[in-house]
């Protein structure tokens, strides 16, 4: 039994993506120890900085050219990887500037190990993408779970922010079984752990479910179903998505909701349409159940909230259901699909939950639907944006969420599957109803407290059993919501790109399609 | 007299199993977490039973790996049960149901 392990000089700059925010992660733990406590909010200066040196880290590989595998097959830089760390990059960036005004808020002295906990898990969703191995995808996952979890219970003394990193702590820890039992058998199937290596294995051995390695990896394919469904909020592993978003501070909640779906899809793509590839007929069906049970459960269920942030996990769940379903047709064109829609989806997101987030600071709860009564009246602005935001996730043409939605039903519809693209078609069209009733509220409903209307509107709420609190919050609703500088950027940044992509998709469709390798 | 391979997967399967359904059935975080650990384990003697087999590093390697992760889980867990500790004077996860809707 020997083992060899080799790093050349040319390793290293696999790892230009990466070494930045190594650095500023570092450098951030250092500064907080010689700053003043008030001085603090400037470490998000030092984290912005290194997300914008990974950002030219990943320009500077696009460019190279050669070999993409390094560090003995564990770390690939290929398109795909590229596409991805764009996206993550983009995610951390916005909701790193909307963080300041709001964890100033919420009265959160460790801004320090907020910072660098936010650039541990930009690191541990960067790694994920640009895994080539098992064993690198499993530090990945765990490396951007673990400051998570950490981060969903940052809010000081809020037992909603405890019980949210608590019970996402609890199910990813025990997903994270799953995922790595499912290593372990795919492993003692093909006898590596690299992927190149398991999809030549695969395209050279024939099996069956019943003789030779067939029983293990048939059981390891499912267990990693099982793990990395959980991590992309799949129905029927969906249940901790809507209370860890909710009790989660919502630039965290933005990051994850994003960041980690992108990091997650990246790898069933790498796994299942590369690496399984050749062994498409044992995993497309139940991804393809998946598909469905997400897409039609997660429109149902969002429909039913009214706590938007709520509403905004369960349309998540929605929104995996259609990349799923990239993801069951099983070839490049799905795959360039998914990618165009985490592209889209990451600004759509992140945009509706920086709205949200400056809600939040001027209620002192999580947002209701009513609490969004006439809000086009007293910040027309913030309404605007919301409004485009939610266009986008609702798939209306012109908003950039058309864009993703079209690519992946193409998919479906050329690749033999007509009948993802029906279903999905219909569920998004159902989902128009529970975002266009946040728009409604915002335009067309006036103010609490303005009309006699909404006096009668307000005594119902009162009757509806919120009296204290109902009262108290249509009062803090009636003035115009502040908007920090960091926030406005973002949500500027945000909606610049929904409908720019909207209008003008071709780039980031070309773009996706290359790194799917296609033309 | 030499152990198999199917000895070792058996073995690694029930104590997996074992785990899967302490997390299901158990309340108390800390049980739950004990469980965790042990489908983690469980999994750990998968991999060494494989790689003994098939004469590779890899899984040996693994092994290393997930250990180190599940110690630094473990700090993070148990972080976040005594804060909530701190905060409820109880731990039944049962009596988590704040977040809700």
């Amino acid at each position: 039994m020997n083992f060899i392990y080799t790093v050349s000089n040319a390793d290293w700059g696999h790892l230009l993506a990466l070494a930045p925010l190594v650095v500023t992660t570092a450098l951030t733990m250092l500064i907080d120890i010689f700053l003043p406590a008030k001085a603090r909010s400037a470490l998000v200066a030092v984290a912005l900085a290194g997300v914008a040196g990974s950002g030219a880290g990943v320009y500077m590989l696009y460019q190279s050219s050669g070999n993409v595998l390094a560090f003995n097959g564990m770390i690939t830089t290929d398109h795909l990887a590229l596409f991805g760390s764009v996206i993550i990059l983009v995610t951390t960036f916005l909701s790193l500037l909307i963080a300041p005004g709001y964890i100033e808020r919420q009265g959160v002295a460790q801004q320090g190990e907020y910072y660098t906990l936010v650039q541990l898990a930009a690191l541990g969703m960067l790694l994920l993408t640009s895994a080539a191995s098992l064993m690198t995808i499993f530090l990945g996952i765990e490396l951007l779970s673990l400051p998570l979890y950490i981060l969903c219970a940052f809010s000081p003394g809020q037992t909603k922010a405890y019980e949210s990193g608590m019970k996402y702590f609890m199910l990813s820890a025990f997903a994270s079984g799953f995922l790595l039992y499912g290593m372990a058998l795919t492993y003692g199937a093909t006898g590596t752990t690299q992927l190149a290596g398991i999809q030549n294995f695969l395209a050279n051995h024939q099996f069956t479910l019943t003789s030779g390695f067939g029983p293990y990896f048939i059981m390891g394919m499912a267990l990693l179903i099982i793990g990395l469904s959980f991590k992309v909020s799949a129905i029927p592993f969906h249940a901790w998505t809507p209370d860890v978003y909710e009790g989660a501070p919502t630039p965290i909640t933005a990051m994850m909701a994003s960041g980690t779906k992108t990091a997650a899809f990246v790898v069933f793509i790498r796994l299942f349409t590369e690496t399984f590839g050749s062994v498409t007929a044992e995993w497309q069906g139940i991804i393809w159940a998946l598909a469905i049970i997400t897409t039609i459960g997660g429109n149902i269920l969002a429909a039913t909230q009214t706590n938007v942030k709520r509403m905004l996990a369960y349309s998540g769940v929605a929104h995996a259901g259609y990349m799923l379903i990239g993801v069951a047709v099983a070839n490049s064109l799905g795959t360039a699909g998914v990618l165009t829609y985490l592209a889209v989806y990451a600004l759509m997101n992140t945009g509706a939950f920086g709205v949200l987030s400056a809600l939040e600071q001027q209620i002192d709860t999580n947002v209701g639907l009513d609490d969004l009564r006439g809000l086009a009246s007293r910040s027309p602005l913030l309404a605007a944006a919301m409004a485009i935001f939610l266009f986008a996730l609702a798939g209306i043409p012109g908003a950039a969420g058309f864009i993703g939605k079209y690519t992946v039903f193409y998919a479906a519809a050329v690749s033999g599957h007509i009948e993802l693209t029906i279903i999905g078609v219909l569920a998004s069209a159902a989902g128009f109803f529970y975002y266009l009733r946040v728009i409604w509220m915002m335009y067309f409903v006036p103010p609490a407290g303005s009309s006699a209307e909404s006096e009668s509107l307000h005594a119902e709420i009162i009757s509806a059993g919120g009296s204290a609190a109902a009262a108290k919050v249509s009062i803090a609703t009636a003035a115009a919501v502040a908007l920090p500088v960091g926030a406005t950027i973002a949500l500027f940044i945000a909606a610049v790109g929904v409908i720019g992509f909207g209008i003008a998709p071709a780039e980031i469709i070309q773009l996706a399609r290359n790194a799917a390798g296609l033309p | 007299m030499a152990v198999s391979l199917n000895s070792y997967l058996i073995v690694s399967a029930i104590l997996f199993s074992i785990g899967v359904i302490g997390v299901l059935v158990r309340r108390n975080p800390l049980v739950i977490f004990m469980s965790i650990e042990l489908m983690l384990n469980a999994v750990n003697l998968t991999f060494m039973a494989f790689a003994n087999a098939l004469g590779s590093v890899d899984g040996w390697v693994f092994v290393f790996i997930s250990l180190t992760v599940a110690a630094a889980e473990v700090v993070v867990g148990l972080a976040i049960i005594v804060a909530i500790f701190r905060t409820r004077k109880e731990i039944d996860i049962d009596e988590m149901n704040t977040l809700k809707g």
